[in-house]
Protein backbone atom coordinates (compact mmCIF):
# COMPACT_ATOMS: atom_id res chain seq x y z
CA UNK A 1 0.00 0.00 0.00
CA UNK A 2 1.51 3.25 -1.15
CA UNK A 3 2.08 6.52 0.70
CA UNK A 4 -0.87 8.14 -1.09
CA UNK A 5 -3.14 5.30 -0.11
CA UNK A 6 -2.08 5.61 3.52
CA UNK A 7 -2.73 9.33 3.64
CA UNK A 8 -6.10 8.77 1.95
CA UNK A 9 -6.92 6.22 4.59
CA UNK A 10 -5.86 8.62 7.37
CA UNK A 11 -8.12 11.30 5.93
CA UNK A 12 -10.94 8.82 5.79
CA UNK A 13 -10.39 7.75 9.38
CA UNK A 14 -10.19 11.33 10.59
CA UNK A 15 -13.53 11.96 8.96
CA UNK A 16 -14.91 8.83 10.61
CA UNK A 17 -13.79 9.83 14.05
CA UNK A 18 -15.19 13.30 13.45
CA UNK A 19 -18.43 11.59 12.50
CA UNK A 20 -18.46 9.78 15.79
CA UNK A 21 -18.54 13.01 17.64
CA UNK A 22 -20.90 14.84 15.32
CA UNK A 23 -24.38 13.45 15.06
CA UNK A 24 -23.91 11.59 11.80
CA UNK A 25 -24.41 7.97 11.03
CA UNK A 26 -22.17 6.33 8.54
CA UNK A 27 -23.31 3.02 7.24
CA UNK A 28 -19.94 1.47 6.62
CA UNK A 29 -19.33 -1.46 4.42
CA UNK A 30 -16.24 -3.04 3.21
CA UNK A 31 -15.11 -2.19 -0.28
CA UNK A 32 -12.30 -3.66 -2.26
CA UNK A 33 -10.97 -0.38 -3.59
CA UNK A 34 -7.24 -0.41 -2.93
CA UNK A 35 -7.15 3.23 -1.87
CA UNK A 36 -8.93 2.70 1.39
CA UNK A 37 -10.46 -0.30 3.07
CA UNK A 38 -13.12 1.67 4.85
CA UNK A 39 -15.49 3.89 2.93
CA UNK A 40 -18.56 5.71 4.07
CA UNK A 41 -21.35 4.67 1.74
CA UNK A 42 -24.22 6.73 2.92
CA UNK A 43 -24.75 9.08 5.76
CA UNK A 44 -27.96 10.28 7.25
CA UNK A 45 -28.90 12.43 10.19
CA UNK A 46 -30.56 10.60 13.06
CA UNK A 47 -30.85 11.33 16.75
CA UNK A 48 -28.67 8.46 17.95
CA UNK A 49 -25.08 8.11 16.79
CA UNK A 50 -24.28 4.67 15.60
CA UNK A 51 -22.03 2.92 13.16
CA UNK A 52 -20.23 -0.39 13.47
CA UNK A 53 -17.03 1.28 14.73
CA UNK A 54 -18.84 3.10 17.47
CA UNK A 55 -20.82 -0.01 18.34
CA UNK A 56 -17.52 -1.83 18.97
CA UNK A 57 -16.25 1.06 21.11
CA UNK A 58 -19.44 0.97 23.19
CA UNK A 59 -19.23 -2.78 23.56
CA UNK A 60 -15.67 -2.57 24.91
CA UNK A 61 -16.57 0.36 27.16
CA UNK A 62 -19.48 -1.54 28.69
CA UNK A 63 -17.89 -4.92 29.16
CA UNK A 64 -14.15 -4.27 29.34
CA UNK A 65 -13.71 -0.79 30.79
CA UNK A 66 -10.00 -1.00 31.60
CA UNK A 67 -9.03 -2.09 28.12
CA UNK A 68 -11.31 0.60 26.74
CA UNK A 69 -9.21 3.21 28.58
CA UNK A 70 -5.99 1.61 27.31
CA UNK A 71 -7.30 1.56 23.73
CA UNK A 72 -8.13 5.27 23.93
CA UNK A 73 -4.45 5.98 24.62
CA UNK A 74 -3.28 4.13 21.49
CA UNK A 75 -2.30 6.13 18.40
CA UNK A 76 -5.41 7.30 16.53
CA UNK A 77 -4.79 5.32 13.36
CA UNK A 78 -4.85 1.93 15.10
CA UNK A 79 -7.61 2.65 17.61
CA UNK A 80 -10.44 1.55 15.40
CA UNK A 81 -8.80 -1.76 14.52
CA UNK A 82 -7.82 -2.49 18.14
CA UNK A 83 -11.35 -1.72 19.30
CA UNK A 84 -12.61 -4.21 16.70
CA UNK A 85 -10.23 -6.87 18.04
CA UNK A 86 -11.22 -6.14 21.66
CA UNK A 87 -14.91 -6.22 20.76
CA UNK A 88 -14.37 -9.63 19.18
CA UNK A 89 -12.70 -10.73 22.42
CA UNK A 90 -15.69 -9.46 24.43
CA UNK A 91 -18.07 -11.45 22.23
CA UNK A 92 -16.07 -14.65 22.57
CA UNK A 93 -15.28 -14.27 26.27
CA UNK A 94 -18.92 -13.84 27.19
CA UNK A 95 -20.10 -17.06 25.58
CA UNK A 96 -19.53 -19.26 28.66
CA UNK A 97 -21.42 -16.91 30.95
CA UNK A 98 -24.33 -16.41 28.56
CA UNK A 99 -25.16 -20.02 27.82
CA UNK A 100 -26.59 -22.66 30.14
CA UNK A 101 -25.72 -25.65 27.94
CA UNK A 102 -22.31 -26.38 26.46
CA UNK A 103 -23.89 -27.35 23.12
CA UNK A 104 -25.33 -23.84 22.74
CA UNK A 105 -21.92 -22.33 23.53
CA UNK A 106 -20.36 -24.60 20.93
CA UNK A 107 -22.89 -23.33 18.39
CA UNK A 108 -21.96 -19.71 19.09
CA UNK A 109 -18.27 -20.56 18.84
CA UNK A 110 -18.94 -22.30 15.53
CA UNK A 111 -20.58 -19.13 14.22
CA UNK A 112 -17.42 -17.14 14.94
CA UNK A 113 -15.21 -19.94 13.58
CA UNK A 114 -17.20 -19.90 10.34
CA UNK A 115 -16.82 -16.15 10.22
CA UNK A 116 -13.04 -16.44 10.63
CA UNK A 117 -12.99 -19.11 7.95
CA UNK A 118 -14.75 -16.83 5.51
CA UNK A 119 -12.62 -13.80 6.45
CA UNK A 120 -11.47 -12.05 3.31
CA UNK A 121 -13.87 -14.03 1.13
CA UNK A 122 -17.11 -12.31 0.21
CA UNK A 123 -19.32 -10.21 2.43
CA UNK A 124 -18.93 -10.76 6.19
CA UNK A 125 -22.08 -11.34 8.28
CA UNK A 126 -23.64 -7.92 8.79
CA UNK A 127 -22.97 -7.64 12.48
CA UNK A 128 -20.82 -4.68 13.57
CA UNK A 129 -18.07 -6.74 15.19
CA UNK A 130 -17.68 -8.96 12.12
CA UNK A 131 -17.75 -5.99 9.74
CA UNK A 132 -15.17 -4.05 11.75
CA UNK A 133 -12.95 -7.06 12.27
CA UNK A 134 -12.88 -8.00 8.60
CA UNK A 135 -12.10 -4.37 7.74
CA UNK A 136 -9.26 -4.26 10.27
CA UNK A 137 -7.87 -7.65 9.21
CA UNK A 138 -7.85 -6.60 5.59
CA UNK A 139 -6.28 -3.20 6.18
CA UNK A 140 -3.59 -4.14 8.68
CA UNK A 141 -3.07 -7.66 7.26
CA UNK A 142 -3.55 -9.12 10.75
CA UNK A 143 -2.49 -12.77 11.02
CA UNK A 144 -5.60 -14.94 11.21
CA UNK A 145 -3.94 -17.61 13.33
CA UNK A 146 -4.19 -15.43 16.47
CA UNK A 147 -7.96 -15.22 16.14
CA UNK A 148 -8.14 -18.95 15.51
CA UNK A 149 -5.95 -19.62 18.55
CA UNK A 150 -8.15 -17.47 20.79
CA UNK A 151 -11.33 -19.13 19.65
CA UNK A 152 -9.88 -22.66 19.85
CA UNK A 153 -8.58 -22.10 23.41
CA UNK A 154 -11.91 -20.67 24.56
CA UNK A 155 -13.82 -23.45 22.84
CA UNK A 156 -11.71 -26.10 24.60
CA UNK A 157 -12.19 -24.31 27.91
CA UNK A 158 -15.94 -24.26 27.27
CA UNK A 159 -15.92 -28.07 27.13
CA UNK A 160 -13.46 -28.62 29.94
CA UNK A 161 -14.53 -25.92 32.41
CA UNK A 162 -11.42 -25.78 34.59
CA UNK A 163 -7.64 -26.09 34.59
CA UNK A 164 -5.65 -29.08 35.83
CA UNK A 165 -2.31 -27.33 36.31
CA UNK A 166 -0.96 -23.81 36.66
CA UNK A 167 0.98 -24.38 33.42
CA UNK A 168 -2.26 -25.15 31.61
CA UNK A 169 -3.79 -21.95 32.95
CA UNK A 170 -0.69 -20.02 31.85
CA UNK A 171 -0.96 -21.50 28.39
CA UNK A 172 -4.64 -20.56 28.20
CA UNK A 173 -3.79 -17.05 29.42
CA UNK A 174 -1.05 -16.72 26.86
CA UNK A 175 -3.35 -17.76 24.01
CA UNK A 176 -6.31 -15.63 25.06
CA UNK A 177 -4.62 -12.48 26.42
CA UNK A 178 -1.22 -12.40 24.70
CA UNK A 179 -2.77 -12.97 21.28
CA UNK A 180 -4.61 -9.67 21.73
CA UNK A 181 -1.24 -8.00 22.44
CA UNK A 182 0.30 -9.63 19.35
CA UNK A 183 -2.60 -8.29 17.30
CA UNK A 184 -2.17 -4.79 18.78
CA UNK A 185 1.53 -4.95 17.92
CA UNK A 186 0.65 -6.10 14.41
CA UNK A 187 -1.67 -3.09 14.05
CA UNK A 188 1.14 -0.80 15.24
CA UNK A 189 3.40 -2.45 12.66
CA UNK A 190 5.97 -3.57 15.23
CA UNK A 191 7.83 -6.80 14.58
CA UNK A 192 10.27 -7.26 17.42
CA UNK A 193 11.15 -10.40 19.29
CA UNK A 194 11.49 -8.54 22.62
CA UNK A 195 8.09 -6.91 22.19
CA UNK A 196 6.57 -10.34 21.52
CA UNK A 197 8.37 -11.75 24.55
CA UNK A 198 7.01 -8.97 26.75
CA UNK A 199 3.53 -9.49 25.27
CA UNK A 200 3.70 -13.16 26.15
CA UNK A 201 4.57 -12.50 29.82
CA UNK A 202 2.12 -9.63 30.24
CA UNK A 203 -0.63 -11.77 28.72
CA UNK A 204 0.10 -14.56 31.18
CA UNK A 205 0.03 -12.12 34.10
CA UNK A 206 -3.28 -10.74 32.85
CA UNK A 207 -4.82 -14.16 32.41
CA UNK A 208 -3.84 -15.22 35.94
CA UNK A 209 -5.12 -11.92 37.37
CA UNK A 210 -8.42 -12.34 35.55
CA UNK A 211 -8.87 -15.78 37.11
CA UNK A 212 -8.18 -14.33 40.57
CA UNK A 213 -10.45 -11.37 40.01
CA UNK A 214 -13.32 -13.49 38.80
CA UNK A 215 -13.24 -15.91 41.77
CA UNK A 216 -16.18 -14.22 43.59
CA UNK A 217 -18.16 -14.00 40.34
CA UNK A 218 -17.62 -17.65 39.50
CA UNK A 219 -18.15 -18.72 43.12
CA UNK A 220 -21.67 -17.29 42.92
CA UNK A 221 -22.29 -19.56 39.94
CA UNK A 222 -20.68 -22.50 41.77
CA UNK A 223 -17.63 -22.76 39.54
CA UNK A 224 -13.99 -22.73 40.54
CA UNK A 225 -11.27 -21.97 38.03
CA UNK A 226 -8.29 -22.29 40.37
CA UNK A 227 -5.95 -24.91 38.87
CA UNK A 228 -6.46 -28.37 40.38
CA UNK A 229 -2.78 -28.87 41.29
CA UNK A 230 -2.92 -25.70 43.39
CA UNK A 231 -6.07 -26.96 45.09
CA UNK A 232 -4.41 -30.27 45.88
CA UNK A 233 -1.19 -28.64 47.04
CA UNK A 234 -2.97 -26.47 49.61
CA UNK A 235 -5.58 -29.16 50.42
CA UNK A 236 -8.42 -26.71 50.03
CA UNK A 237 -11.92 -27.80 49.15
CA UNK A 238 -13.71 -26.20 46.21
CA UNK A 239 -16.72 -25.82 48.45
CA UNK A 240 -14.78 -23.34 50.61
CA UNK A 241 -14.10 -21.19 47.56
CA UNK A 242 -17.71 -21.41 46.42
CA UNK A 243 -18.97 -20.34 49.84
CA UNK A 244 -16.59 -17.39 49.88
CA UNK A 245 -14.69 -18.53 52.97
CA UNK A 246 -11.29 -16.97 53.30
CA UNK A 247 -9.51 -19.79 55.12
CA UNK A 248 -5.73 -19.89 55.26
CA UNK A 249 -5.63 -22.56 52.52
CA UNK A 250 -7.65 -20.31 50.15
CA UNK A 251 -5.40 -17.35 50.94
CA UNK A 252 -2.32 -19.50 50.27
CA UNK A 253 -3.60 -20.69 46.90
CA UNK A 254 -4.49 -17.12 45.91
CA UNK A 255 -1.07 -15.96 47.09
CA UNK A 256 0.63 -18.62 44.94
CA UNK A 257 -1.27 -17.63 41.83
CA UNK A 258 -0.82 -13.89 42.48
CA UNK A 259 2.91 -14.29 42.93
CA UNK A 260 3.15 -16.26 39.68
CA UNK A 261 1.35 -13.38 37.95
CA UNK A 262 3.66 -10.89 39.61
CA UNK A 263 6.72 -12.86 38.49
CA UNK A 264 5.48 -12.68 34.89
CA UNK A 265 4.98 -8.92 35.19
CA UNK A 266 8.47 -8.45 36.62
CA UNK A 267 9.98 -10.64 33.90
CA UNK A 268 8.25 -8.54 31.26
CA UNK A 269 9.54 -5.37 32.91
CA UNK A 270 13.09 -6.68 33.22
CA UNK A 271 13.77 -6.11 29.52
CA UNK A 272 11.91 -2.82 29.12
CA UNK A 273 15.03 -1.33 27.52
CA UNK A 274 15.07 -3.85 24.67
CA UNK A 275 11.42 -3.30 23.71
CA UNK A 276 11.03 -0.53 21.10
CA UNK A 277 9.61 2.65 22.64
CA UNK A 278 6.61 2.82 20.33
CA UNK A 279 5.57 -0.68 21.47
CA UNK A 280 5.19 0.41 25.10
CA UNK A 281 1.78 1.90 24.47
CA UNK A 282 0.48 -1.56 23.50
CA UNK A 283 1.28 -2.85 26.99
CA UNK A 284 -0.57 -0.17 28.96
CA UNK A 285 -3.06 -2.72 30.26
CA UNK A 286 -0.31 -4.25 32.38
CA UNK A 287 -1.02 -1.36 34.76
CA UNK A 288 -4.60 -2.30 35.79
CA UNK A 289 -3.32 -5.84 36.28
CA UNK A 290 -0.45 -4.60 38.46
CA UNK A 291 -2.81 -2.33 40.43
CA UNK A 292 -5.11 -5.23 41.13
CA UNK A 293 -2.22 -7.35 42.41
CA UNK A 294 -1.10 -4.50 44.68
CA UNK A 295 -4.61 -4.05 46.04
CA UNK A 296 -4.88 -7.80 46.54
CA UNK A 297 -1.70 -7.69 48.60
CA UNK A 298 -3.10 -4.77 50.62
CA UNK A 299 -6.25 -6.84 51.23
CA UNK A 300 -4.04 -9.66 52.54
CA UNK A 301 -4.83 -11.90 49.52
CA UNK A 302 -8.49 -12.15 50.41
CA UNK A 303 -10.10 -12.15 46.95
CA UNK A 304 -13.55 -11.80 48.47
CA UNK A 305 -12.76 -8.37 49.89
CA UNK A 306 -15.49 -6.07 48.47
CA UNK A 307 -12.94 -3.27 48.09
CA UNK A 308 -11.29 -5.24 45.29
CA UNK A 309 -14.47 -5.19 43.20
CA UNK A 310 -14.70 -1.40 42.80
CA UNK A 311 -13.09 0.59 40.02
CA UNK A 312 -9.96 2.60 40.71
CA UNK A 313 -11.06 6.21 40.11
CA UNK A 314 -7.54 7.40 39.33
CA UNK A 315 -6.98 4.72 36.67
CA UNK A 316 -7.41 6.98 33.58
CA UNK A 317 -4.90 9.50 34.96
CA UNK A 318 -2.40 6.82 35.91
CA UNK A 319 -2.67 5.17 32.51
CA UNK A 320 -2.02 8.54 30.87
CA UNK A 321 1.02 9.16 33.09
CA UNK A 322 2.27 5.68 32.20
CA UNK A 323 1.94 6.55 28.53
CA UNK A 324 3.84 9.83 29.01
CA UNK A 325 6.59 8.03 30.95
CA UNK A 326 6.76 5.41 28.16
CA UNK A 327 6.76 2.53 30.61
CA UNK A 328 4.63 -0.54 31.11
CA UNK B 1 -54.45 -76.43 56.82
CA UNK B 2 -51.07 -77.51 58.15
CA UNK B 3 -49.67 -74.04 57.54
CA UNK B 4 -52.50 -72.40 59.48
CA UNK B 5 -51.80 -74.67 62.37
CA UNK B 6 -48.12 -73.82 62.28
CA UNK B 7 -48.94 -70.09 62.31
CA UNK B 8 -51.24 -70.51 65.27
CA UNK B 9 -48.61 -72.42 67.18
CA UNK B 10 -46.04 -69.70 66.55
CA UNK B 11 -48.46 -66.96 67.65
CA UNK B 12 -49.23 -68.71 70.91
CA UNK B 13 -45.53 -69.31 71.53
CA UNK B 14 -44.86 -65.58 71.12
CA UNK B 15 -47.67 -64.80 73.54
CA UNK B 16 -46.19 -67.10 76.13
CA UNK B 17 -42.73 -65.63 75.69
CA UNK B 18 -44.01 -62.07 76.02
CA UNK B 19 -45.82 -62.92 79.24
CA UNK B 20 -42.69 -64.56 80.55
CA UNK B 21 -40.48 -61.46 80.11
CA UNK B 22 -43.13 -58.96 81.20
CA UNK B 23 -41.92 -58.77 84.83
CA UNK B 24 -38.51 -57.54 83.60
CA UNK B 25 -40.00 -54.55 81.63
CA UNK B 26 -38.85 -51.12 82.81
CA UNK B 27 -41.57 -48.50 82.27
CA UNK B 28 -40.56 -45.00 81.16
CA UNK B 29 -41.27 -42.43 83.84
CA UNK B 30 -43.18 -39.34 82.66
CA UNK B 31 -43.14 -36.38 84.98
CA UNK B 32 -43.22 -33.26 82.80
CA UNK B 33 -46.83 -32.79 81.66
CA UNK B 34 -48.14 -29.77 79.77
CA UNK B 35 -51.78 -28.72 79.85
CA UNK B 36 -53.06 -28.26 76.33
CA UNK B 37 -56.78 -27.75 77.04
CA UNK B 38 -58.45 -24.60 78.28
CA UNK B 39 -57.37 -23.93 81.90
CA UNK B 40 -59.99 -23.88 84.59
CA UNK B 41 -60.99 -20.26 85.34
CA UNK B 42 -59.60 -18.98 88.61
CA UNK B 43 -62.63 -18.50 90.84
CA UNK B 44 -61.08 -16.15 93.44
CA UNK B 45 -62.60 -12.68 93.70
CA UNK B 46 -59.79 -10.63 92.12
CA UNK B 47 -59.54 -12.63 88.84
CA UNK B 48 -63.34 -12.66 88.60
CA UNK B 49 -63.36 -8.85 88.90
CA UNK B 50 -60.61 -8.56 86.25
CA UNK B 51 -62.56 -10.65 83.78
CA UNK B 52 -65.76 -8.75 84.45
CA UNK B 53 -64.07 -5.38 83.93
CA UNK B 54 -62.53 -6.58 80.62
CA UNK B 55 -66.00 -7.42 79.38
CA UNK B 56 -67.63 -4.20 80.68
CA UNK B 57 -64.96 -1.80 79.33
CA UNK B 58 -64.55 -3.60 75.89
CA UNK B 59 -60.77 -3.78 76.38
CA UNK B 60 -60.28 -6.52 73.74
CA UNK B 61 -62.46 -4.65 71.27
CA UNK B 62 -60.33 -1.51 71.62
CA UNK B 63 -57.01 -3.33 71.37
CA UNK B 64 -58.29 -4.98 68.15
CA UNK B 65 -59.30 -1.58 66.80
CA UNK B 66 -55.82 -0.32 67.71
CA UNK B 67 -54.24 -2.98 65.48
CA UNK B 68 -56.58 -2.01 62.65
CA UNK B 69 -55.60 1.65 63.10
CA UNK B 70 -51.91 0.70 63.05
CA UNK B 71 -52.35 -1.04 59.68
CA UNK B 72 -53.74 2.17 58.15
CA UNK B 73 -50.31 3.77 58.62
CA UNK B 74 -48.38 0.70 57.42
CA UNK B 75 -47.22 0.13 53.85
CA UNK B 76 -49.87 -2.00 52.12
CA UNK B 77 -48.93 -5.61 51.45
CA UNK B 78 -50.70 -5.59 48.09
CA UNK B 79 -49.97 -3.69 44.87
CA UNK B 80 -52.43 -1.99 42.56
CA UNK B 81 -51.67 -4.55 39.84
CA UNK B 82 -52.35 -3.30 36.35
CA UNK B 83 -50.88 0.09 37.30
CA UNK B 84 -48.13 -1.15 39.59
CA UNK B 85 -45.99 -4.21 38.87
CA UNK B 86 -44.01 -6.43 41.17
CA UNK B 87 -40.23 -6.73 40.87
CA UNK B 88 -38.92 -8.83 37.96
CA UNK B 89 -35.55 -10.56 37.68
CA UNK B 90 -33.30 -9.25 34.91
CA UNK B 91 -33.12 -12.85 33.73
CA UNK B 92 -36.91 -13.14 33.42
CA UNK B 93 -37.90 -14.82 30.18
CA UNK B 94 -41.09 -13.33 28.82
CA UNK B 95 -42.38 -12.34 25.41
CA UNK B 96 -39.92 -12.57 22.54
CA UNK B 97 -38.52 -9.57 20.71
CA UNK B 98 -36.16 -9.01 17.80
CA UNK B 99 -33.71 -6.22 18.54
CA UNK B 100 -32.23 -3.61 16.24
CA UNK B 101 -28.89 -1.86 16.29
CA UNK B 102 -28.99 1.79 17.40
CA UNK B 103 -28.67 2.67 13.69
CA UNK B 104 -32.09 1.12 13.08
CA UNK B 105 -30.77 -1.89 11.17
CA UNK B 106 -32.12 -5.19 12.42
CA UNK B 107 -29.62 -7.38 14.23
CA UNK B 108 -30.74 -10.74 12.93
CA UNK B 109 -28.39 -12.10 10.27
CA UNK B 110 -30.38 -15.26 9.56
CA UNK B 111 -27.82 -17.71 10.93
CA UNK B 112 -30.72 -19.97 12.02
CA UNK B 113 -29.02 -21.07 15.25
CA UNK B 114 -32.19 -20.25 17.22
CA UNK B 115 -34.27 -22.34 14.84
CA UNK B 116 -31.85 -25.24 15.26
CA UNK B 117 -31.68 -25.12 19.08
CA UNK B 118 -35.42 -24.56 19.74
CA UNK B 119 -36.57 -27.75 21.55
CA UNK B 120 -40.25 -27.04 20.79
CA UNK B 121 -39.54 -26.22 17.13
CA UNK B 122 -41.52 -23.03 17.52
CA UNK B 123 -39.29 -20.88 15.28
CA UNK B 124 -39.48 -20.81 11.51
CA UNK B 125 -36.98 -18.80 9.46
CA UNK B 126 -36.65 -18.16 5.77
CA UNK B 127 -33.75 -16.11 4.53
CA UNK B 128 -32.30 -14.67 1.37
CA UNK B 129 -29.42 -12.40 0.41
CA UNK B 130 -30.17 -8.74 -0.10
CA UNK B 131 -28.96 -6.62 -3.00
CA UNK B 132 -25.95 -5.43 -0.94
CA UNK B 133 -24.87 -9.02 -0.30
CA UNK B 134 -25.97 -9.25 3.35
CA UNK B 135 -28.13 -12.17 4.45
CA UNK B 136 -31.39 -11.25 6.12
CA UNK B 137 -34.56 -13.05 7.09
CA UNK B 138 -37.62 -12.70 4.91
CA UNK B 139 -39.71 -14.62 7.39
CA UNK B 140 -39.21 -15.01 11.13
CA UNK B 141 -42.16 -16.66 12.85
CA UNK B 142 -42.49 -17.82 16.42
CA UNK B 143 -45.45 -19.91 17.45
CA UNK B 144 -45.98 -18.62 20.99
CA UNK B 145 -48.37 -21.48 21.73
CA UNK B 146 -45.57 -23.99 21.11
CA UNK B 147 -42.83 -22.01 22.88
CA UNK B 148 -41.77 -23.37 26.25
CA UNK B 149 -39.82 -20.22 27.26
CA UNK B 150 -36.56 -22.08 27.87
CA UNK B 151 -34.47 -19.14 26.63
CA UNK B 152 -32.24 -21.30 24.42
CA UNK B 153 -32.90 -19.07 21.40
CA UNK B 154 -31.49 -16.01 23.15
CA UNK B 155 -28.53 -18.02 24.43
CA UNK B 156 -27.75 -19.36 20.98
CA UNK B 157 -28.01 -16.02 19.16
CA UNK B 158 -24.45 -14.82 18.40
CA UNK B 159 -25.59 -11.23 17.77
CA UNK B 160 -28.13 -10.88 20.63
CA UNK B 161 -30.94 -10.38 18.12
CA UNK B 162 -33.68 -12.62 19.52
CA UNK B 163 -34.28 -12.04 23.21
CA UNK B 164 -36.95 -12.97 25.71
CA UNK B 165 -37.95 -9.60 27.06
CA UNK B 166 -39.49 -8.67 30.41
CA UNK B 167 -43.07 -8.50 29.10
CA UNK B 168 -45.40 -11.13 30.52
CA UNK B 169 -48.72 -9.54 29.60
CA UNK B 170 -49.40 -10.62 26.05
CA UNK B 171 -52.57 -12.65 26.37
CA UNK B 172 -54.80 -12.55 23.33
CA UNK B 173 -58.38 -13.38 22.52
CA UNK B 174 -57.61 -15.74 19.65
CA UNK B 175 -54.96 -18.35 19.05
CA UNK B 176 -53.95 -16.83 15.71
CA UNK B 177 -52.72 -13.68 17.43
CA UNK B 178 -50.11 -15.79 19.24
CA UNK B 179 -48.44 -16.81 15.97
CA UNK B 180 -45.91 -13.97 15.89
CA UNK B 181 -44.34 -12.82 12.67
CA UNK B 182 -41.20 -10.77 12.09
CA UNK B 183 -43.00 -7.42 12.11
CA UNK B 184 -44.61 -8.11 15.47
CA UNK B 185 -41.28 -9.27 16.94
CA UNK B 186 -39.43 -6.20 15.67
CA UNK B 187 -42.16 -3.97 17.10
CA UNK B 188 -41.72 -5.72 20.45
CA UNK B 189 -38.00 -5.03 20.22
CA UNK B 190 -38.59 -1.33 19.59
CA UNK B 191 -41.05 -1.15 22.47
CA UNK B 192 -38.89 -2.93 25.05
CA UNK B 193 -35.37 -1.98 23.88
CA UNK B 194 -34.51 0.13 26.95
CA UNK B 195 -35.42 -2.63 29.41
CA UNK B 196 -33.78 -5.37 27.34
CA UNK B 197 -30.51 -3.43 26.97
CA UNK B 198 -30.43 -2.72 30.72
CA UNK B 199 -30.99 -6.40 31.52
CA UNK B 200 -28.12 -7.55 29.33
CA UNK B 201 -25.50 -5.42 31.12
CA UNK B 202 -22.48 -6.93 32.86
CA UNK B 203 -19.67 -4.88 34.34
CA UNK B 204 -16.41 -6.75 33.91
CA UNK B 205 -14.97 -9.36 31.61
CA UNK B 206 -14.56 -12.50 33.69
CA UNK B 207 -12.56 -14.62 31.28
Amino acid sequence: MGQAARSAHRACQRRLWADLFSQHVCCLTLCNADTCSYRALSSQKVTKVSNPAEYCVNLVRTYDYENYLCCLLLPKHVQRAVFAVRAFNVEIAQVRDVVSEKAIGAMRMQFWKDFLGSLGKGVPPQTPVAVELSGATEYFKLPKRHFNNIIDARDQQLNKDGFSTVQELEKYAEVTASSLHYLTLACLGIQNVHADHAASHIGKAQGLTTVLRAIPHHAQRRRVYLPLDLILKHKLSQEDVMRGRSDQSVLDAVFDLASTANTHLNTARSFTGDVPREAHVAFLNALPCDLYLQRLQAANFNVFDPKLQVRVPSLPLRLWLQKIKKKY
Amino acid sequence: MASVKLFCARASAQCVLRNAVRPTYVAQERSCYKQVGKPEPDMRWKPIMDRASQTVFWTELFSGLGITLGHIFKEPATINYPFEKGPLSPRFRGEHALRRYPSGEERCIACKLCEAICPAQAITIEAEARADGSRRTTRYDIDMTKCIYCGFCQEACPVDAIVEGPNFEFSTETREELLYNKEKLLNNGDKWEAEIAANLQADYLYR
